[in-house]
């Protein structure tokens, strides 16, 4: 009877989740039907078998027939199998089944899509490093600058100090000047040409000083762009340490994933 | 027109005053001064320079002028017919010399003739300290008295209050 049969349709539908449609057919319709969940195909119990079905040709050929549908019928590719069964030699009905090949697809391509991940991840890898060293230089020459710009400063002080002695001289000088000028006056006629060279003297002296005010503006200057560029070096060593911890952070989040991408490849070898 | 006569100018503060130059004998860089006991205070004291030595007078301490950091402070040391009197004036700057023909004479009234003169410059003008004046017996008891300062005023105003309170 094929009725006996009915039971072996329930264990092999529950053997794959209620995931495959299994059903038990005699030499003229659907006898128990268990649709599953993902290939769902319009059989009723009773209804007549339809020549293009599995279970027809089974039955016609008294072989197991295997079909194949691509995605274009459900939206979803499947694989139909219809095996005849005997009784005694003879043909009395048969089962047939159908299973979605995309999980046998996502089977043969997972090993390489995590191969894929894991070699991404470590092209991934190799750049962070590749930043992290970047980030590092940008750091050391961060500092470099620093310590340049304190050496810029120095030399300004040293102008400075110069400067401070060319004013001293160029006082002196004026001093020197007047007083001459002062004897020049007391000598009388004979200290008139005397008196224009002390005069020259102290408009030179004058000059001096003037053009020395003008240095010392100019070095006051560059104090205050060193000053501002020391800050604003120490805001960028700031920003560089940020983007160090940030590459830190993320290299760790990739090593935790190429662990990951390395089990999932052992794992679809197993499955 | 009158014949061109040479002063040097010279700051005491920030104000300008001016000199005759045929009355100054040389400008010095400040010295290290000893200072006199019981001298007026407008007397800074008495200095070394080169061999001789010089009586140091500050005339802002007279005239309350307040003491500035611009420019380059001097000592103008004035001539003199006896040795042992030279007289240096310390001044917070020296500009420059002066030629210049347009004088204006003052009121003698003033400061007791201490100003000579006065030069018109084309935007300003610089009153001329009679040096000769400065120095005189009566005017150096003036400079030392102290009824012209401003110090002395308030203490006469509280010396009133005190009286006032008293009876």
């Amino acid at each position: 009877m094929i009725q006996d049969y009915i039971q072996m349709v329930d264990v092999i539908f529950d053997t794959d989740s209620g995931k495959t449609s299994v059903w038990l057919f005699d030499l003229e319709k659907f006898i128990y039907i268990r649709m599953g969940s993902v290939i769902k195909l319009p059989l009723k119990v009773d209804q007549p078998l339809p020549t293009t079905t599995t279970s027809y040709e089974c039955l016609q050929t008294g072989q197991k027939v295997i079909r194949t549908v691509g995605a274009e019928v459900l939206g979803v590719a499947y694989t139909g199998v219809a095996y005849p069964i005997r009784e005694n030699g003879v043909i009395i009905g048969g089962i047939a089944s159908t299973g979605s090949t995309e999980r046998e697809n996502a089977l043969k391509t997972l090993p390489s899509l995590s191969k894929n991940l894991s070699e991404s991840l470590q092209q991934v890898s190799a750049a962070l490093e590749n930043i992290a060293n970047s980030a590092q230089a940008l750091s050391d020459a961060g500092i470099a600058l620093s310590v340049q710009s304190g050496e810029v400063n120095d030399k300004a002080q040293q102008m400075e100090e110069v400067v401070e002695y060319i004013n001293s001289v160029a006082s002196d000088t004026k001093v020197l000047g007047l007083n001459a000028s002062i004897e020049a006056a007391r000598a009388g006629e004979v200290g008139r040409g005397f008196a224009v060279v002390a005069s020259e003297i102290r408009t030179m002296a004058i000059s001096s000083a003037n053009s020395a005010k003008d240095i010392r503006k100019i070095i006051v200057g560059i104090q205050g762009l060193v000053s501002k560029m020391t800050v604003e070096l120490e805001k960028s060593g700031g920003h560089t340490q940020e983007v160090s911890a940030a590459i830190e952070e993320i290299g760790a989040t990739i090593e935790s994933l190429t662990g990951e991408a390395l089990q999932l490849a052992a794992l679809s070898e197993n499955i | 027109m009158d014949e061109m006569k040479h002063f040097i100018q010279f700051k005491l503060g920030l104000d300008d005053f001016a000199v005759e130059m045929s009355c100054v004998r040389e400008i010095i860089k400040p010295v290290s001064v000893v200072q006199l006991l019981g001298a007026p205070k407008f007397v800074q004291g008495i200095a070394k320079v080169r061999d001789g030595v010089v009586t140091i007078i500050d005339l802002r301490k007279k005239f309350v002028i307040a003491p500035t950091s611009e420019g380059e402070p001097r000592i103008m040391i004035f001539e003199s017919s006896k040795e042992t009197e030279k007289i240096g004036m310390w001044v917070d700057d020296v500009v420059d010399i002066i030629e210049s023909n347009r004088i204006e004479q003052v009121p003698a009234i003033i400061h007791r003739g201490t100003i000579k003169e006065i030069i018109k410059t084309d935007d300003h003008i610089i009153p001329v300290l009679d040096i000769n004046q400065l120095f005189t017996d009566d005017v150096i008891t003036w400079l030392g008295s102290e009824n012209i300062e401003l110090t002395d005023e308030l203490t006469t105003v509280q010396d009133k209050n005190c009286q006032e309170e008293m009876l």
